[in-house]
């Protein structure tokens, strides 16, 4: 429901470091955005209580944070629609739903890879105009210079870090790889005992086209759908079969798998990506995180795929 | 020359273990107990077993290993698979498979030449656990200790829902009221537990034989026979399964040790006491002492120098006088322990 005679106010979503930057961009466009809440027992509750309970773990946690959003003064919310095949891309249409039948009133709108791209073309950066009334051109500077800090962060923090002692690979869904809240701070623990995490998922990928892809990237998902029937089963279940392809050949110490309890994409690939750690000899620990995940469960588990990465290392270098 | 003994500890939700090592890897006590809370639990550890030994080295395993080691200083915390590793280890050099059914969690370790290779643990349900079986042996009216030779009395074990415990002891009561036996409800529910345990933490993993079996739950024998029937081979059960993680974690400690001091801290030892050393001919009247603490020290009238009055200090003093010694503007107050 369009709220066109009161002033917009948005609400984002929290995600991890990628929060502050989409919610500067829509401040850059002059809207008003309410400062994000971060992820709490009280998101998850709200989360879990009003979604069906084999849905994905992220969708709950993003219902939760609409409704401390809407609570906070939000008459607009803005979720990402990744347009994809997996359960993703109909997440803003259910949330929408539900939210209202609680009796909030707001507009949800969807914002799509197009809605990213920083070409000032008809079927770019549509949603991005609508909300905040400027023109093509302006909204795509604002874009590339956000891009570009983007760019700098997920390097920093995963895409470009240098080779340590011990190293491991983060792959998965890409909200519970990124998400401290949901992986209860698991990179965090791993580099405070001296590992180095890495990782080639990063949002920016969402909106690059595949004709931009690396040449290295194009091949690797060359091979990963010759695992499967030749076709994307969505979400990030292919890039995380291409992510062993690429972290065996780079020789990495270990690689976690991250997922939601019931995500469709990671589940139907977990077979290939045991197949491909083994017989690349690569350590792998899956992680599935629900409601019932806590700091202790994926603490003991992280903490224990760090010490038997270390003592291998020691006793097999 | 006394032995160098080190302090391993396995705090669990539903046991606590303790175990004392020499320096030849040799256990020489344990002790092991339903658990309490933590505090309680440990003090019980310090009490009849630590006892009045000096400990060169602590470590702490356990789902309470972290609240453990702020409270004893222990020297080493390590998660509570890799302390199974090397406690078995240890006993078996070869072994390749290590399965740990536990109250309220289970493990499988893989192994290969002595290094551990991967390992999962049971996350999802309670089927394939030993509160499983605690909670039906209860609505049975049987102990756990009789669970294992009650069992094996089985002819026809029944079928028995697999993949929830709630489940599977709500099916047991209903056998029950149909007339089922008693022996053959326990035959399977050991079963089930077993083959729970192999569906969700041995899935799509190669069990390599030599297989060790740990933690409490070995001792039940129809469970052992259960696991040997569904992995069609020998299951090695040590003497004192229980106690495989606490071994372990003292022999990381002793390893990691070497000539580092130890930080553990009995804390049911007695308190130091402290007692004044005063040399006032030195004394300069600055009157740090006696305005700070004139429980302690006051002013002669007649050479205007401090006198202490109070030589043992209480404990509740100890920061005060602590403070008054470090300000003595002559330095002519110490603390001695006695």
């Amino acid at each position: 429901m369009a709220q066109t005679n009161l002033k917009r106010i948005i609400g984002l979503p929290s995600y991890s470091f990628y929060t502050k930057h989409f919610v500067e961009l829509l401040r850059l466009l002059k809207l008003e955005v309410l400062d994000h809440i971060p992820i709490n027992d009280e998101t998850v509750r709200l989360g879990v209580n009003h979604s069906p309970e084999m849905m994905c773990f992220p969708y709950k946690i993003v219902l939760g944070n609409f409704i401390q959003l809407l609570r906070n003064g939000a008459n607009t919310l803005v979720m990402f629609n990744s347009c994809g095949q997996c359960k993703l891309r109909h997440y803003y249409k259910l949330a929408n739903l539900k939210l209202h039948e609680l009796g909030y009133r707001f507009e949800m709108i969807d914002v799509k890879p197009m809605d990213l791209i920083p070409i000032p073309l008809p079927v770019f950066m549509n949603k991005l105009v609508y909300l905040s009334g400027k023109g093509k051109l302006e909204i795509a500077k604002i874009i590339k210079r956000k891009w570009l800090e983007l760019k700098e962060e997920e390097e920093e923090r995963y895409l470009k870090k240098k080779f340590g002692d011990i190293n491991i690979a983060i792959t998965g869904e890409i909200f519970c790889v990124f998400e401290e809240n949901i992986n209860h701070h698991m990179v965090n623990m791993l580099e405070g005992w001296g590992a180095r995490v890495h990782s080639t998922l990063n949002v920016r990928a969402l909106a690059t086209p595949k004709f931009l892809w690396p040449k290295e990237r194009k091949l690797l998902r060359k091979q990963a759908l010759s695992f499967l029937d030749e076709a994307d089963p969505g979400g990030h279940g292919l890039h995380s079969i291409e992510d062993v392809l690429y972290w065996s050949q780079k020789k990495i110490d270990g690689i976690i798998h991250i997922l939601p309890l019931t995500c469709h994409p990671e589940i139907l690939v977990e077979e290939i990506v045991d197949y491909l750690c083994s017989k690349n000899k690569v350590p792998l620990l899956r992680i599935r995180v629900d409601e019932t995940s806590s700091p202790l469960n994926i603490g003991t588990r992280t903490e224990t795929f760090f010490e038997l990465i270390k003592r291998r290392k020691k006793y097999e270098p | 020359m006394s032995r160098k003994i080190f302090l391993g500890i396995d705090l669990g939700s539903i046991s606590t273990k303790g175990v004392l090592i020499d320096e030849n890897k040799n256990i020489i006590d344990s002790l092991y107990l339903k658990s309490k809370d933590i505090e309680s639990s440990l003090k019980i550890i310090l009490a009849k077993l630590v006892k009045s030994r000096e400990i060169i080295g602590a470590g702490v395993t356990g789902s309470g290993r972290e609240y453990a080691k702020g409270l004893i200083g222990a020297d080493v915390v390590k998660t509570e698979i890799i302390a199974h590793a090397i406690g078995n280890l240890r006993l078996f050099p070869g072994v390749r498979t290590i399965i740990d059914i536990g109250g309220e969690d289970s493990k499988l370790i893989l192994l290969e030449n002595g290094v551990m290779k991967d390992f999962n643990m049971n996350s999802i349900c309670s089927a394939g656990l030993g509160a499983s079986m605690d909670n039906i042996a209860a609505r049975l009216g049987i102990t756990i200790e009789e669970f294992g030779d009650l069992a094996l009395k089985s002819k026809e074990p029944i079928n028995l829902p697999m993949k929830c415990g709630v489940l599977m002891s709500s099916a047991v009561v209903s056998a029950k009221n149909r007339g089922a036996r008693v022996q053959d409800i326990l035959m399977a529910v050991a079963q089930a537990v077993a083959r729970n345990f192999l569906a969700l933490c041995a899935k799509g993993k190669q069990l390599a034989k030599p297989v060790i079996f740990c933690g409490m739950t070995a001792r039940n024998k129809a469970l052992v026979a259960a696991l040997k029937k569904e992995l069609a081979g020998e299951i090695i059960v040590p003497d004192k399964p229980e106690l495989m993680g606490a071994f372990g974690i003292a022999l990381i400690t002793l390893d990691e040790m070497k000539e580092r001091q130890t930080s553990f801290r009995n804390i049911l030892a007695k308190a130091k006491k402290y007692r004044i050393i005063h040399e006032r001919e030195d004394c300069i009247s600055c009157g740090n002492c006696f305005l700070n603490a004139p429980d302690y020290f006051v002013q002669d009238k007649e050479d205007q120098k401090s006198r202490c009055i109070q030589e043992e200090v209480k404990k509740k003093d100890l920061k005060k006088i602590k403070e008054v010694v470090r300000n003595c503007a002559a330095q002519i107050i110490k603390l001695e322990k006695v």
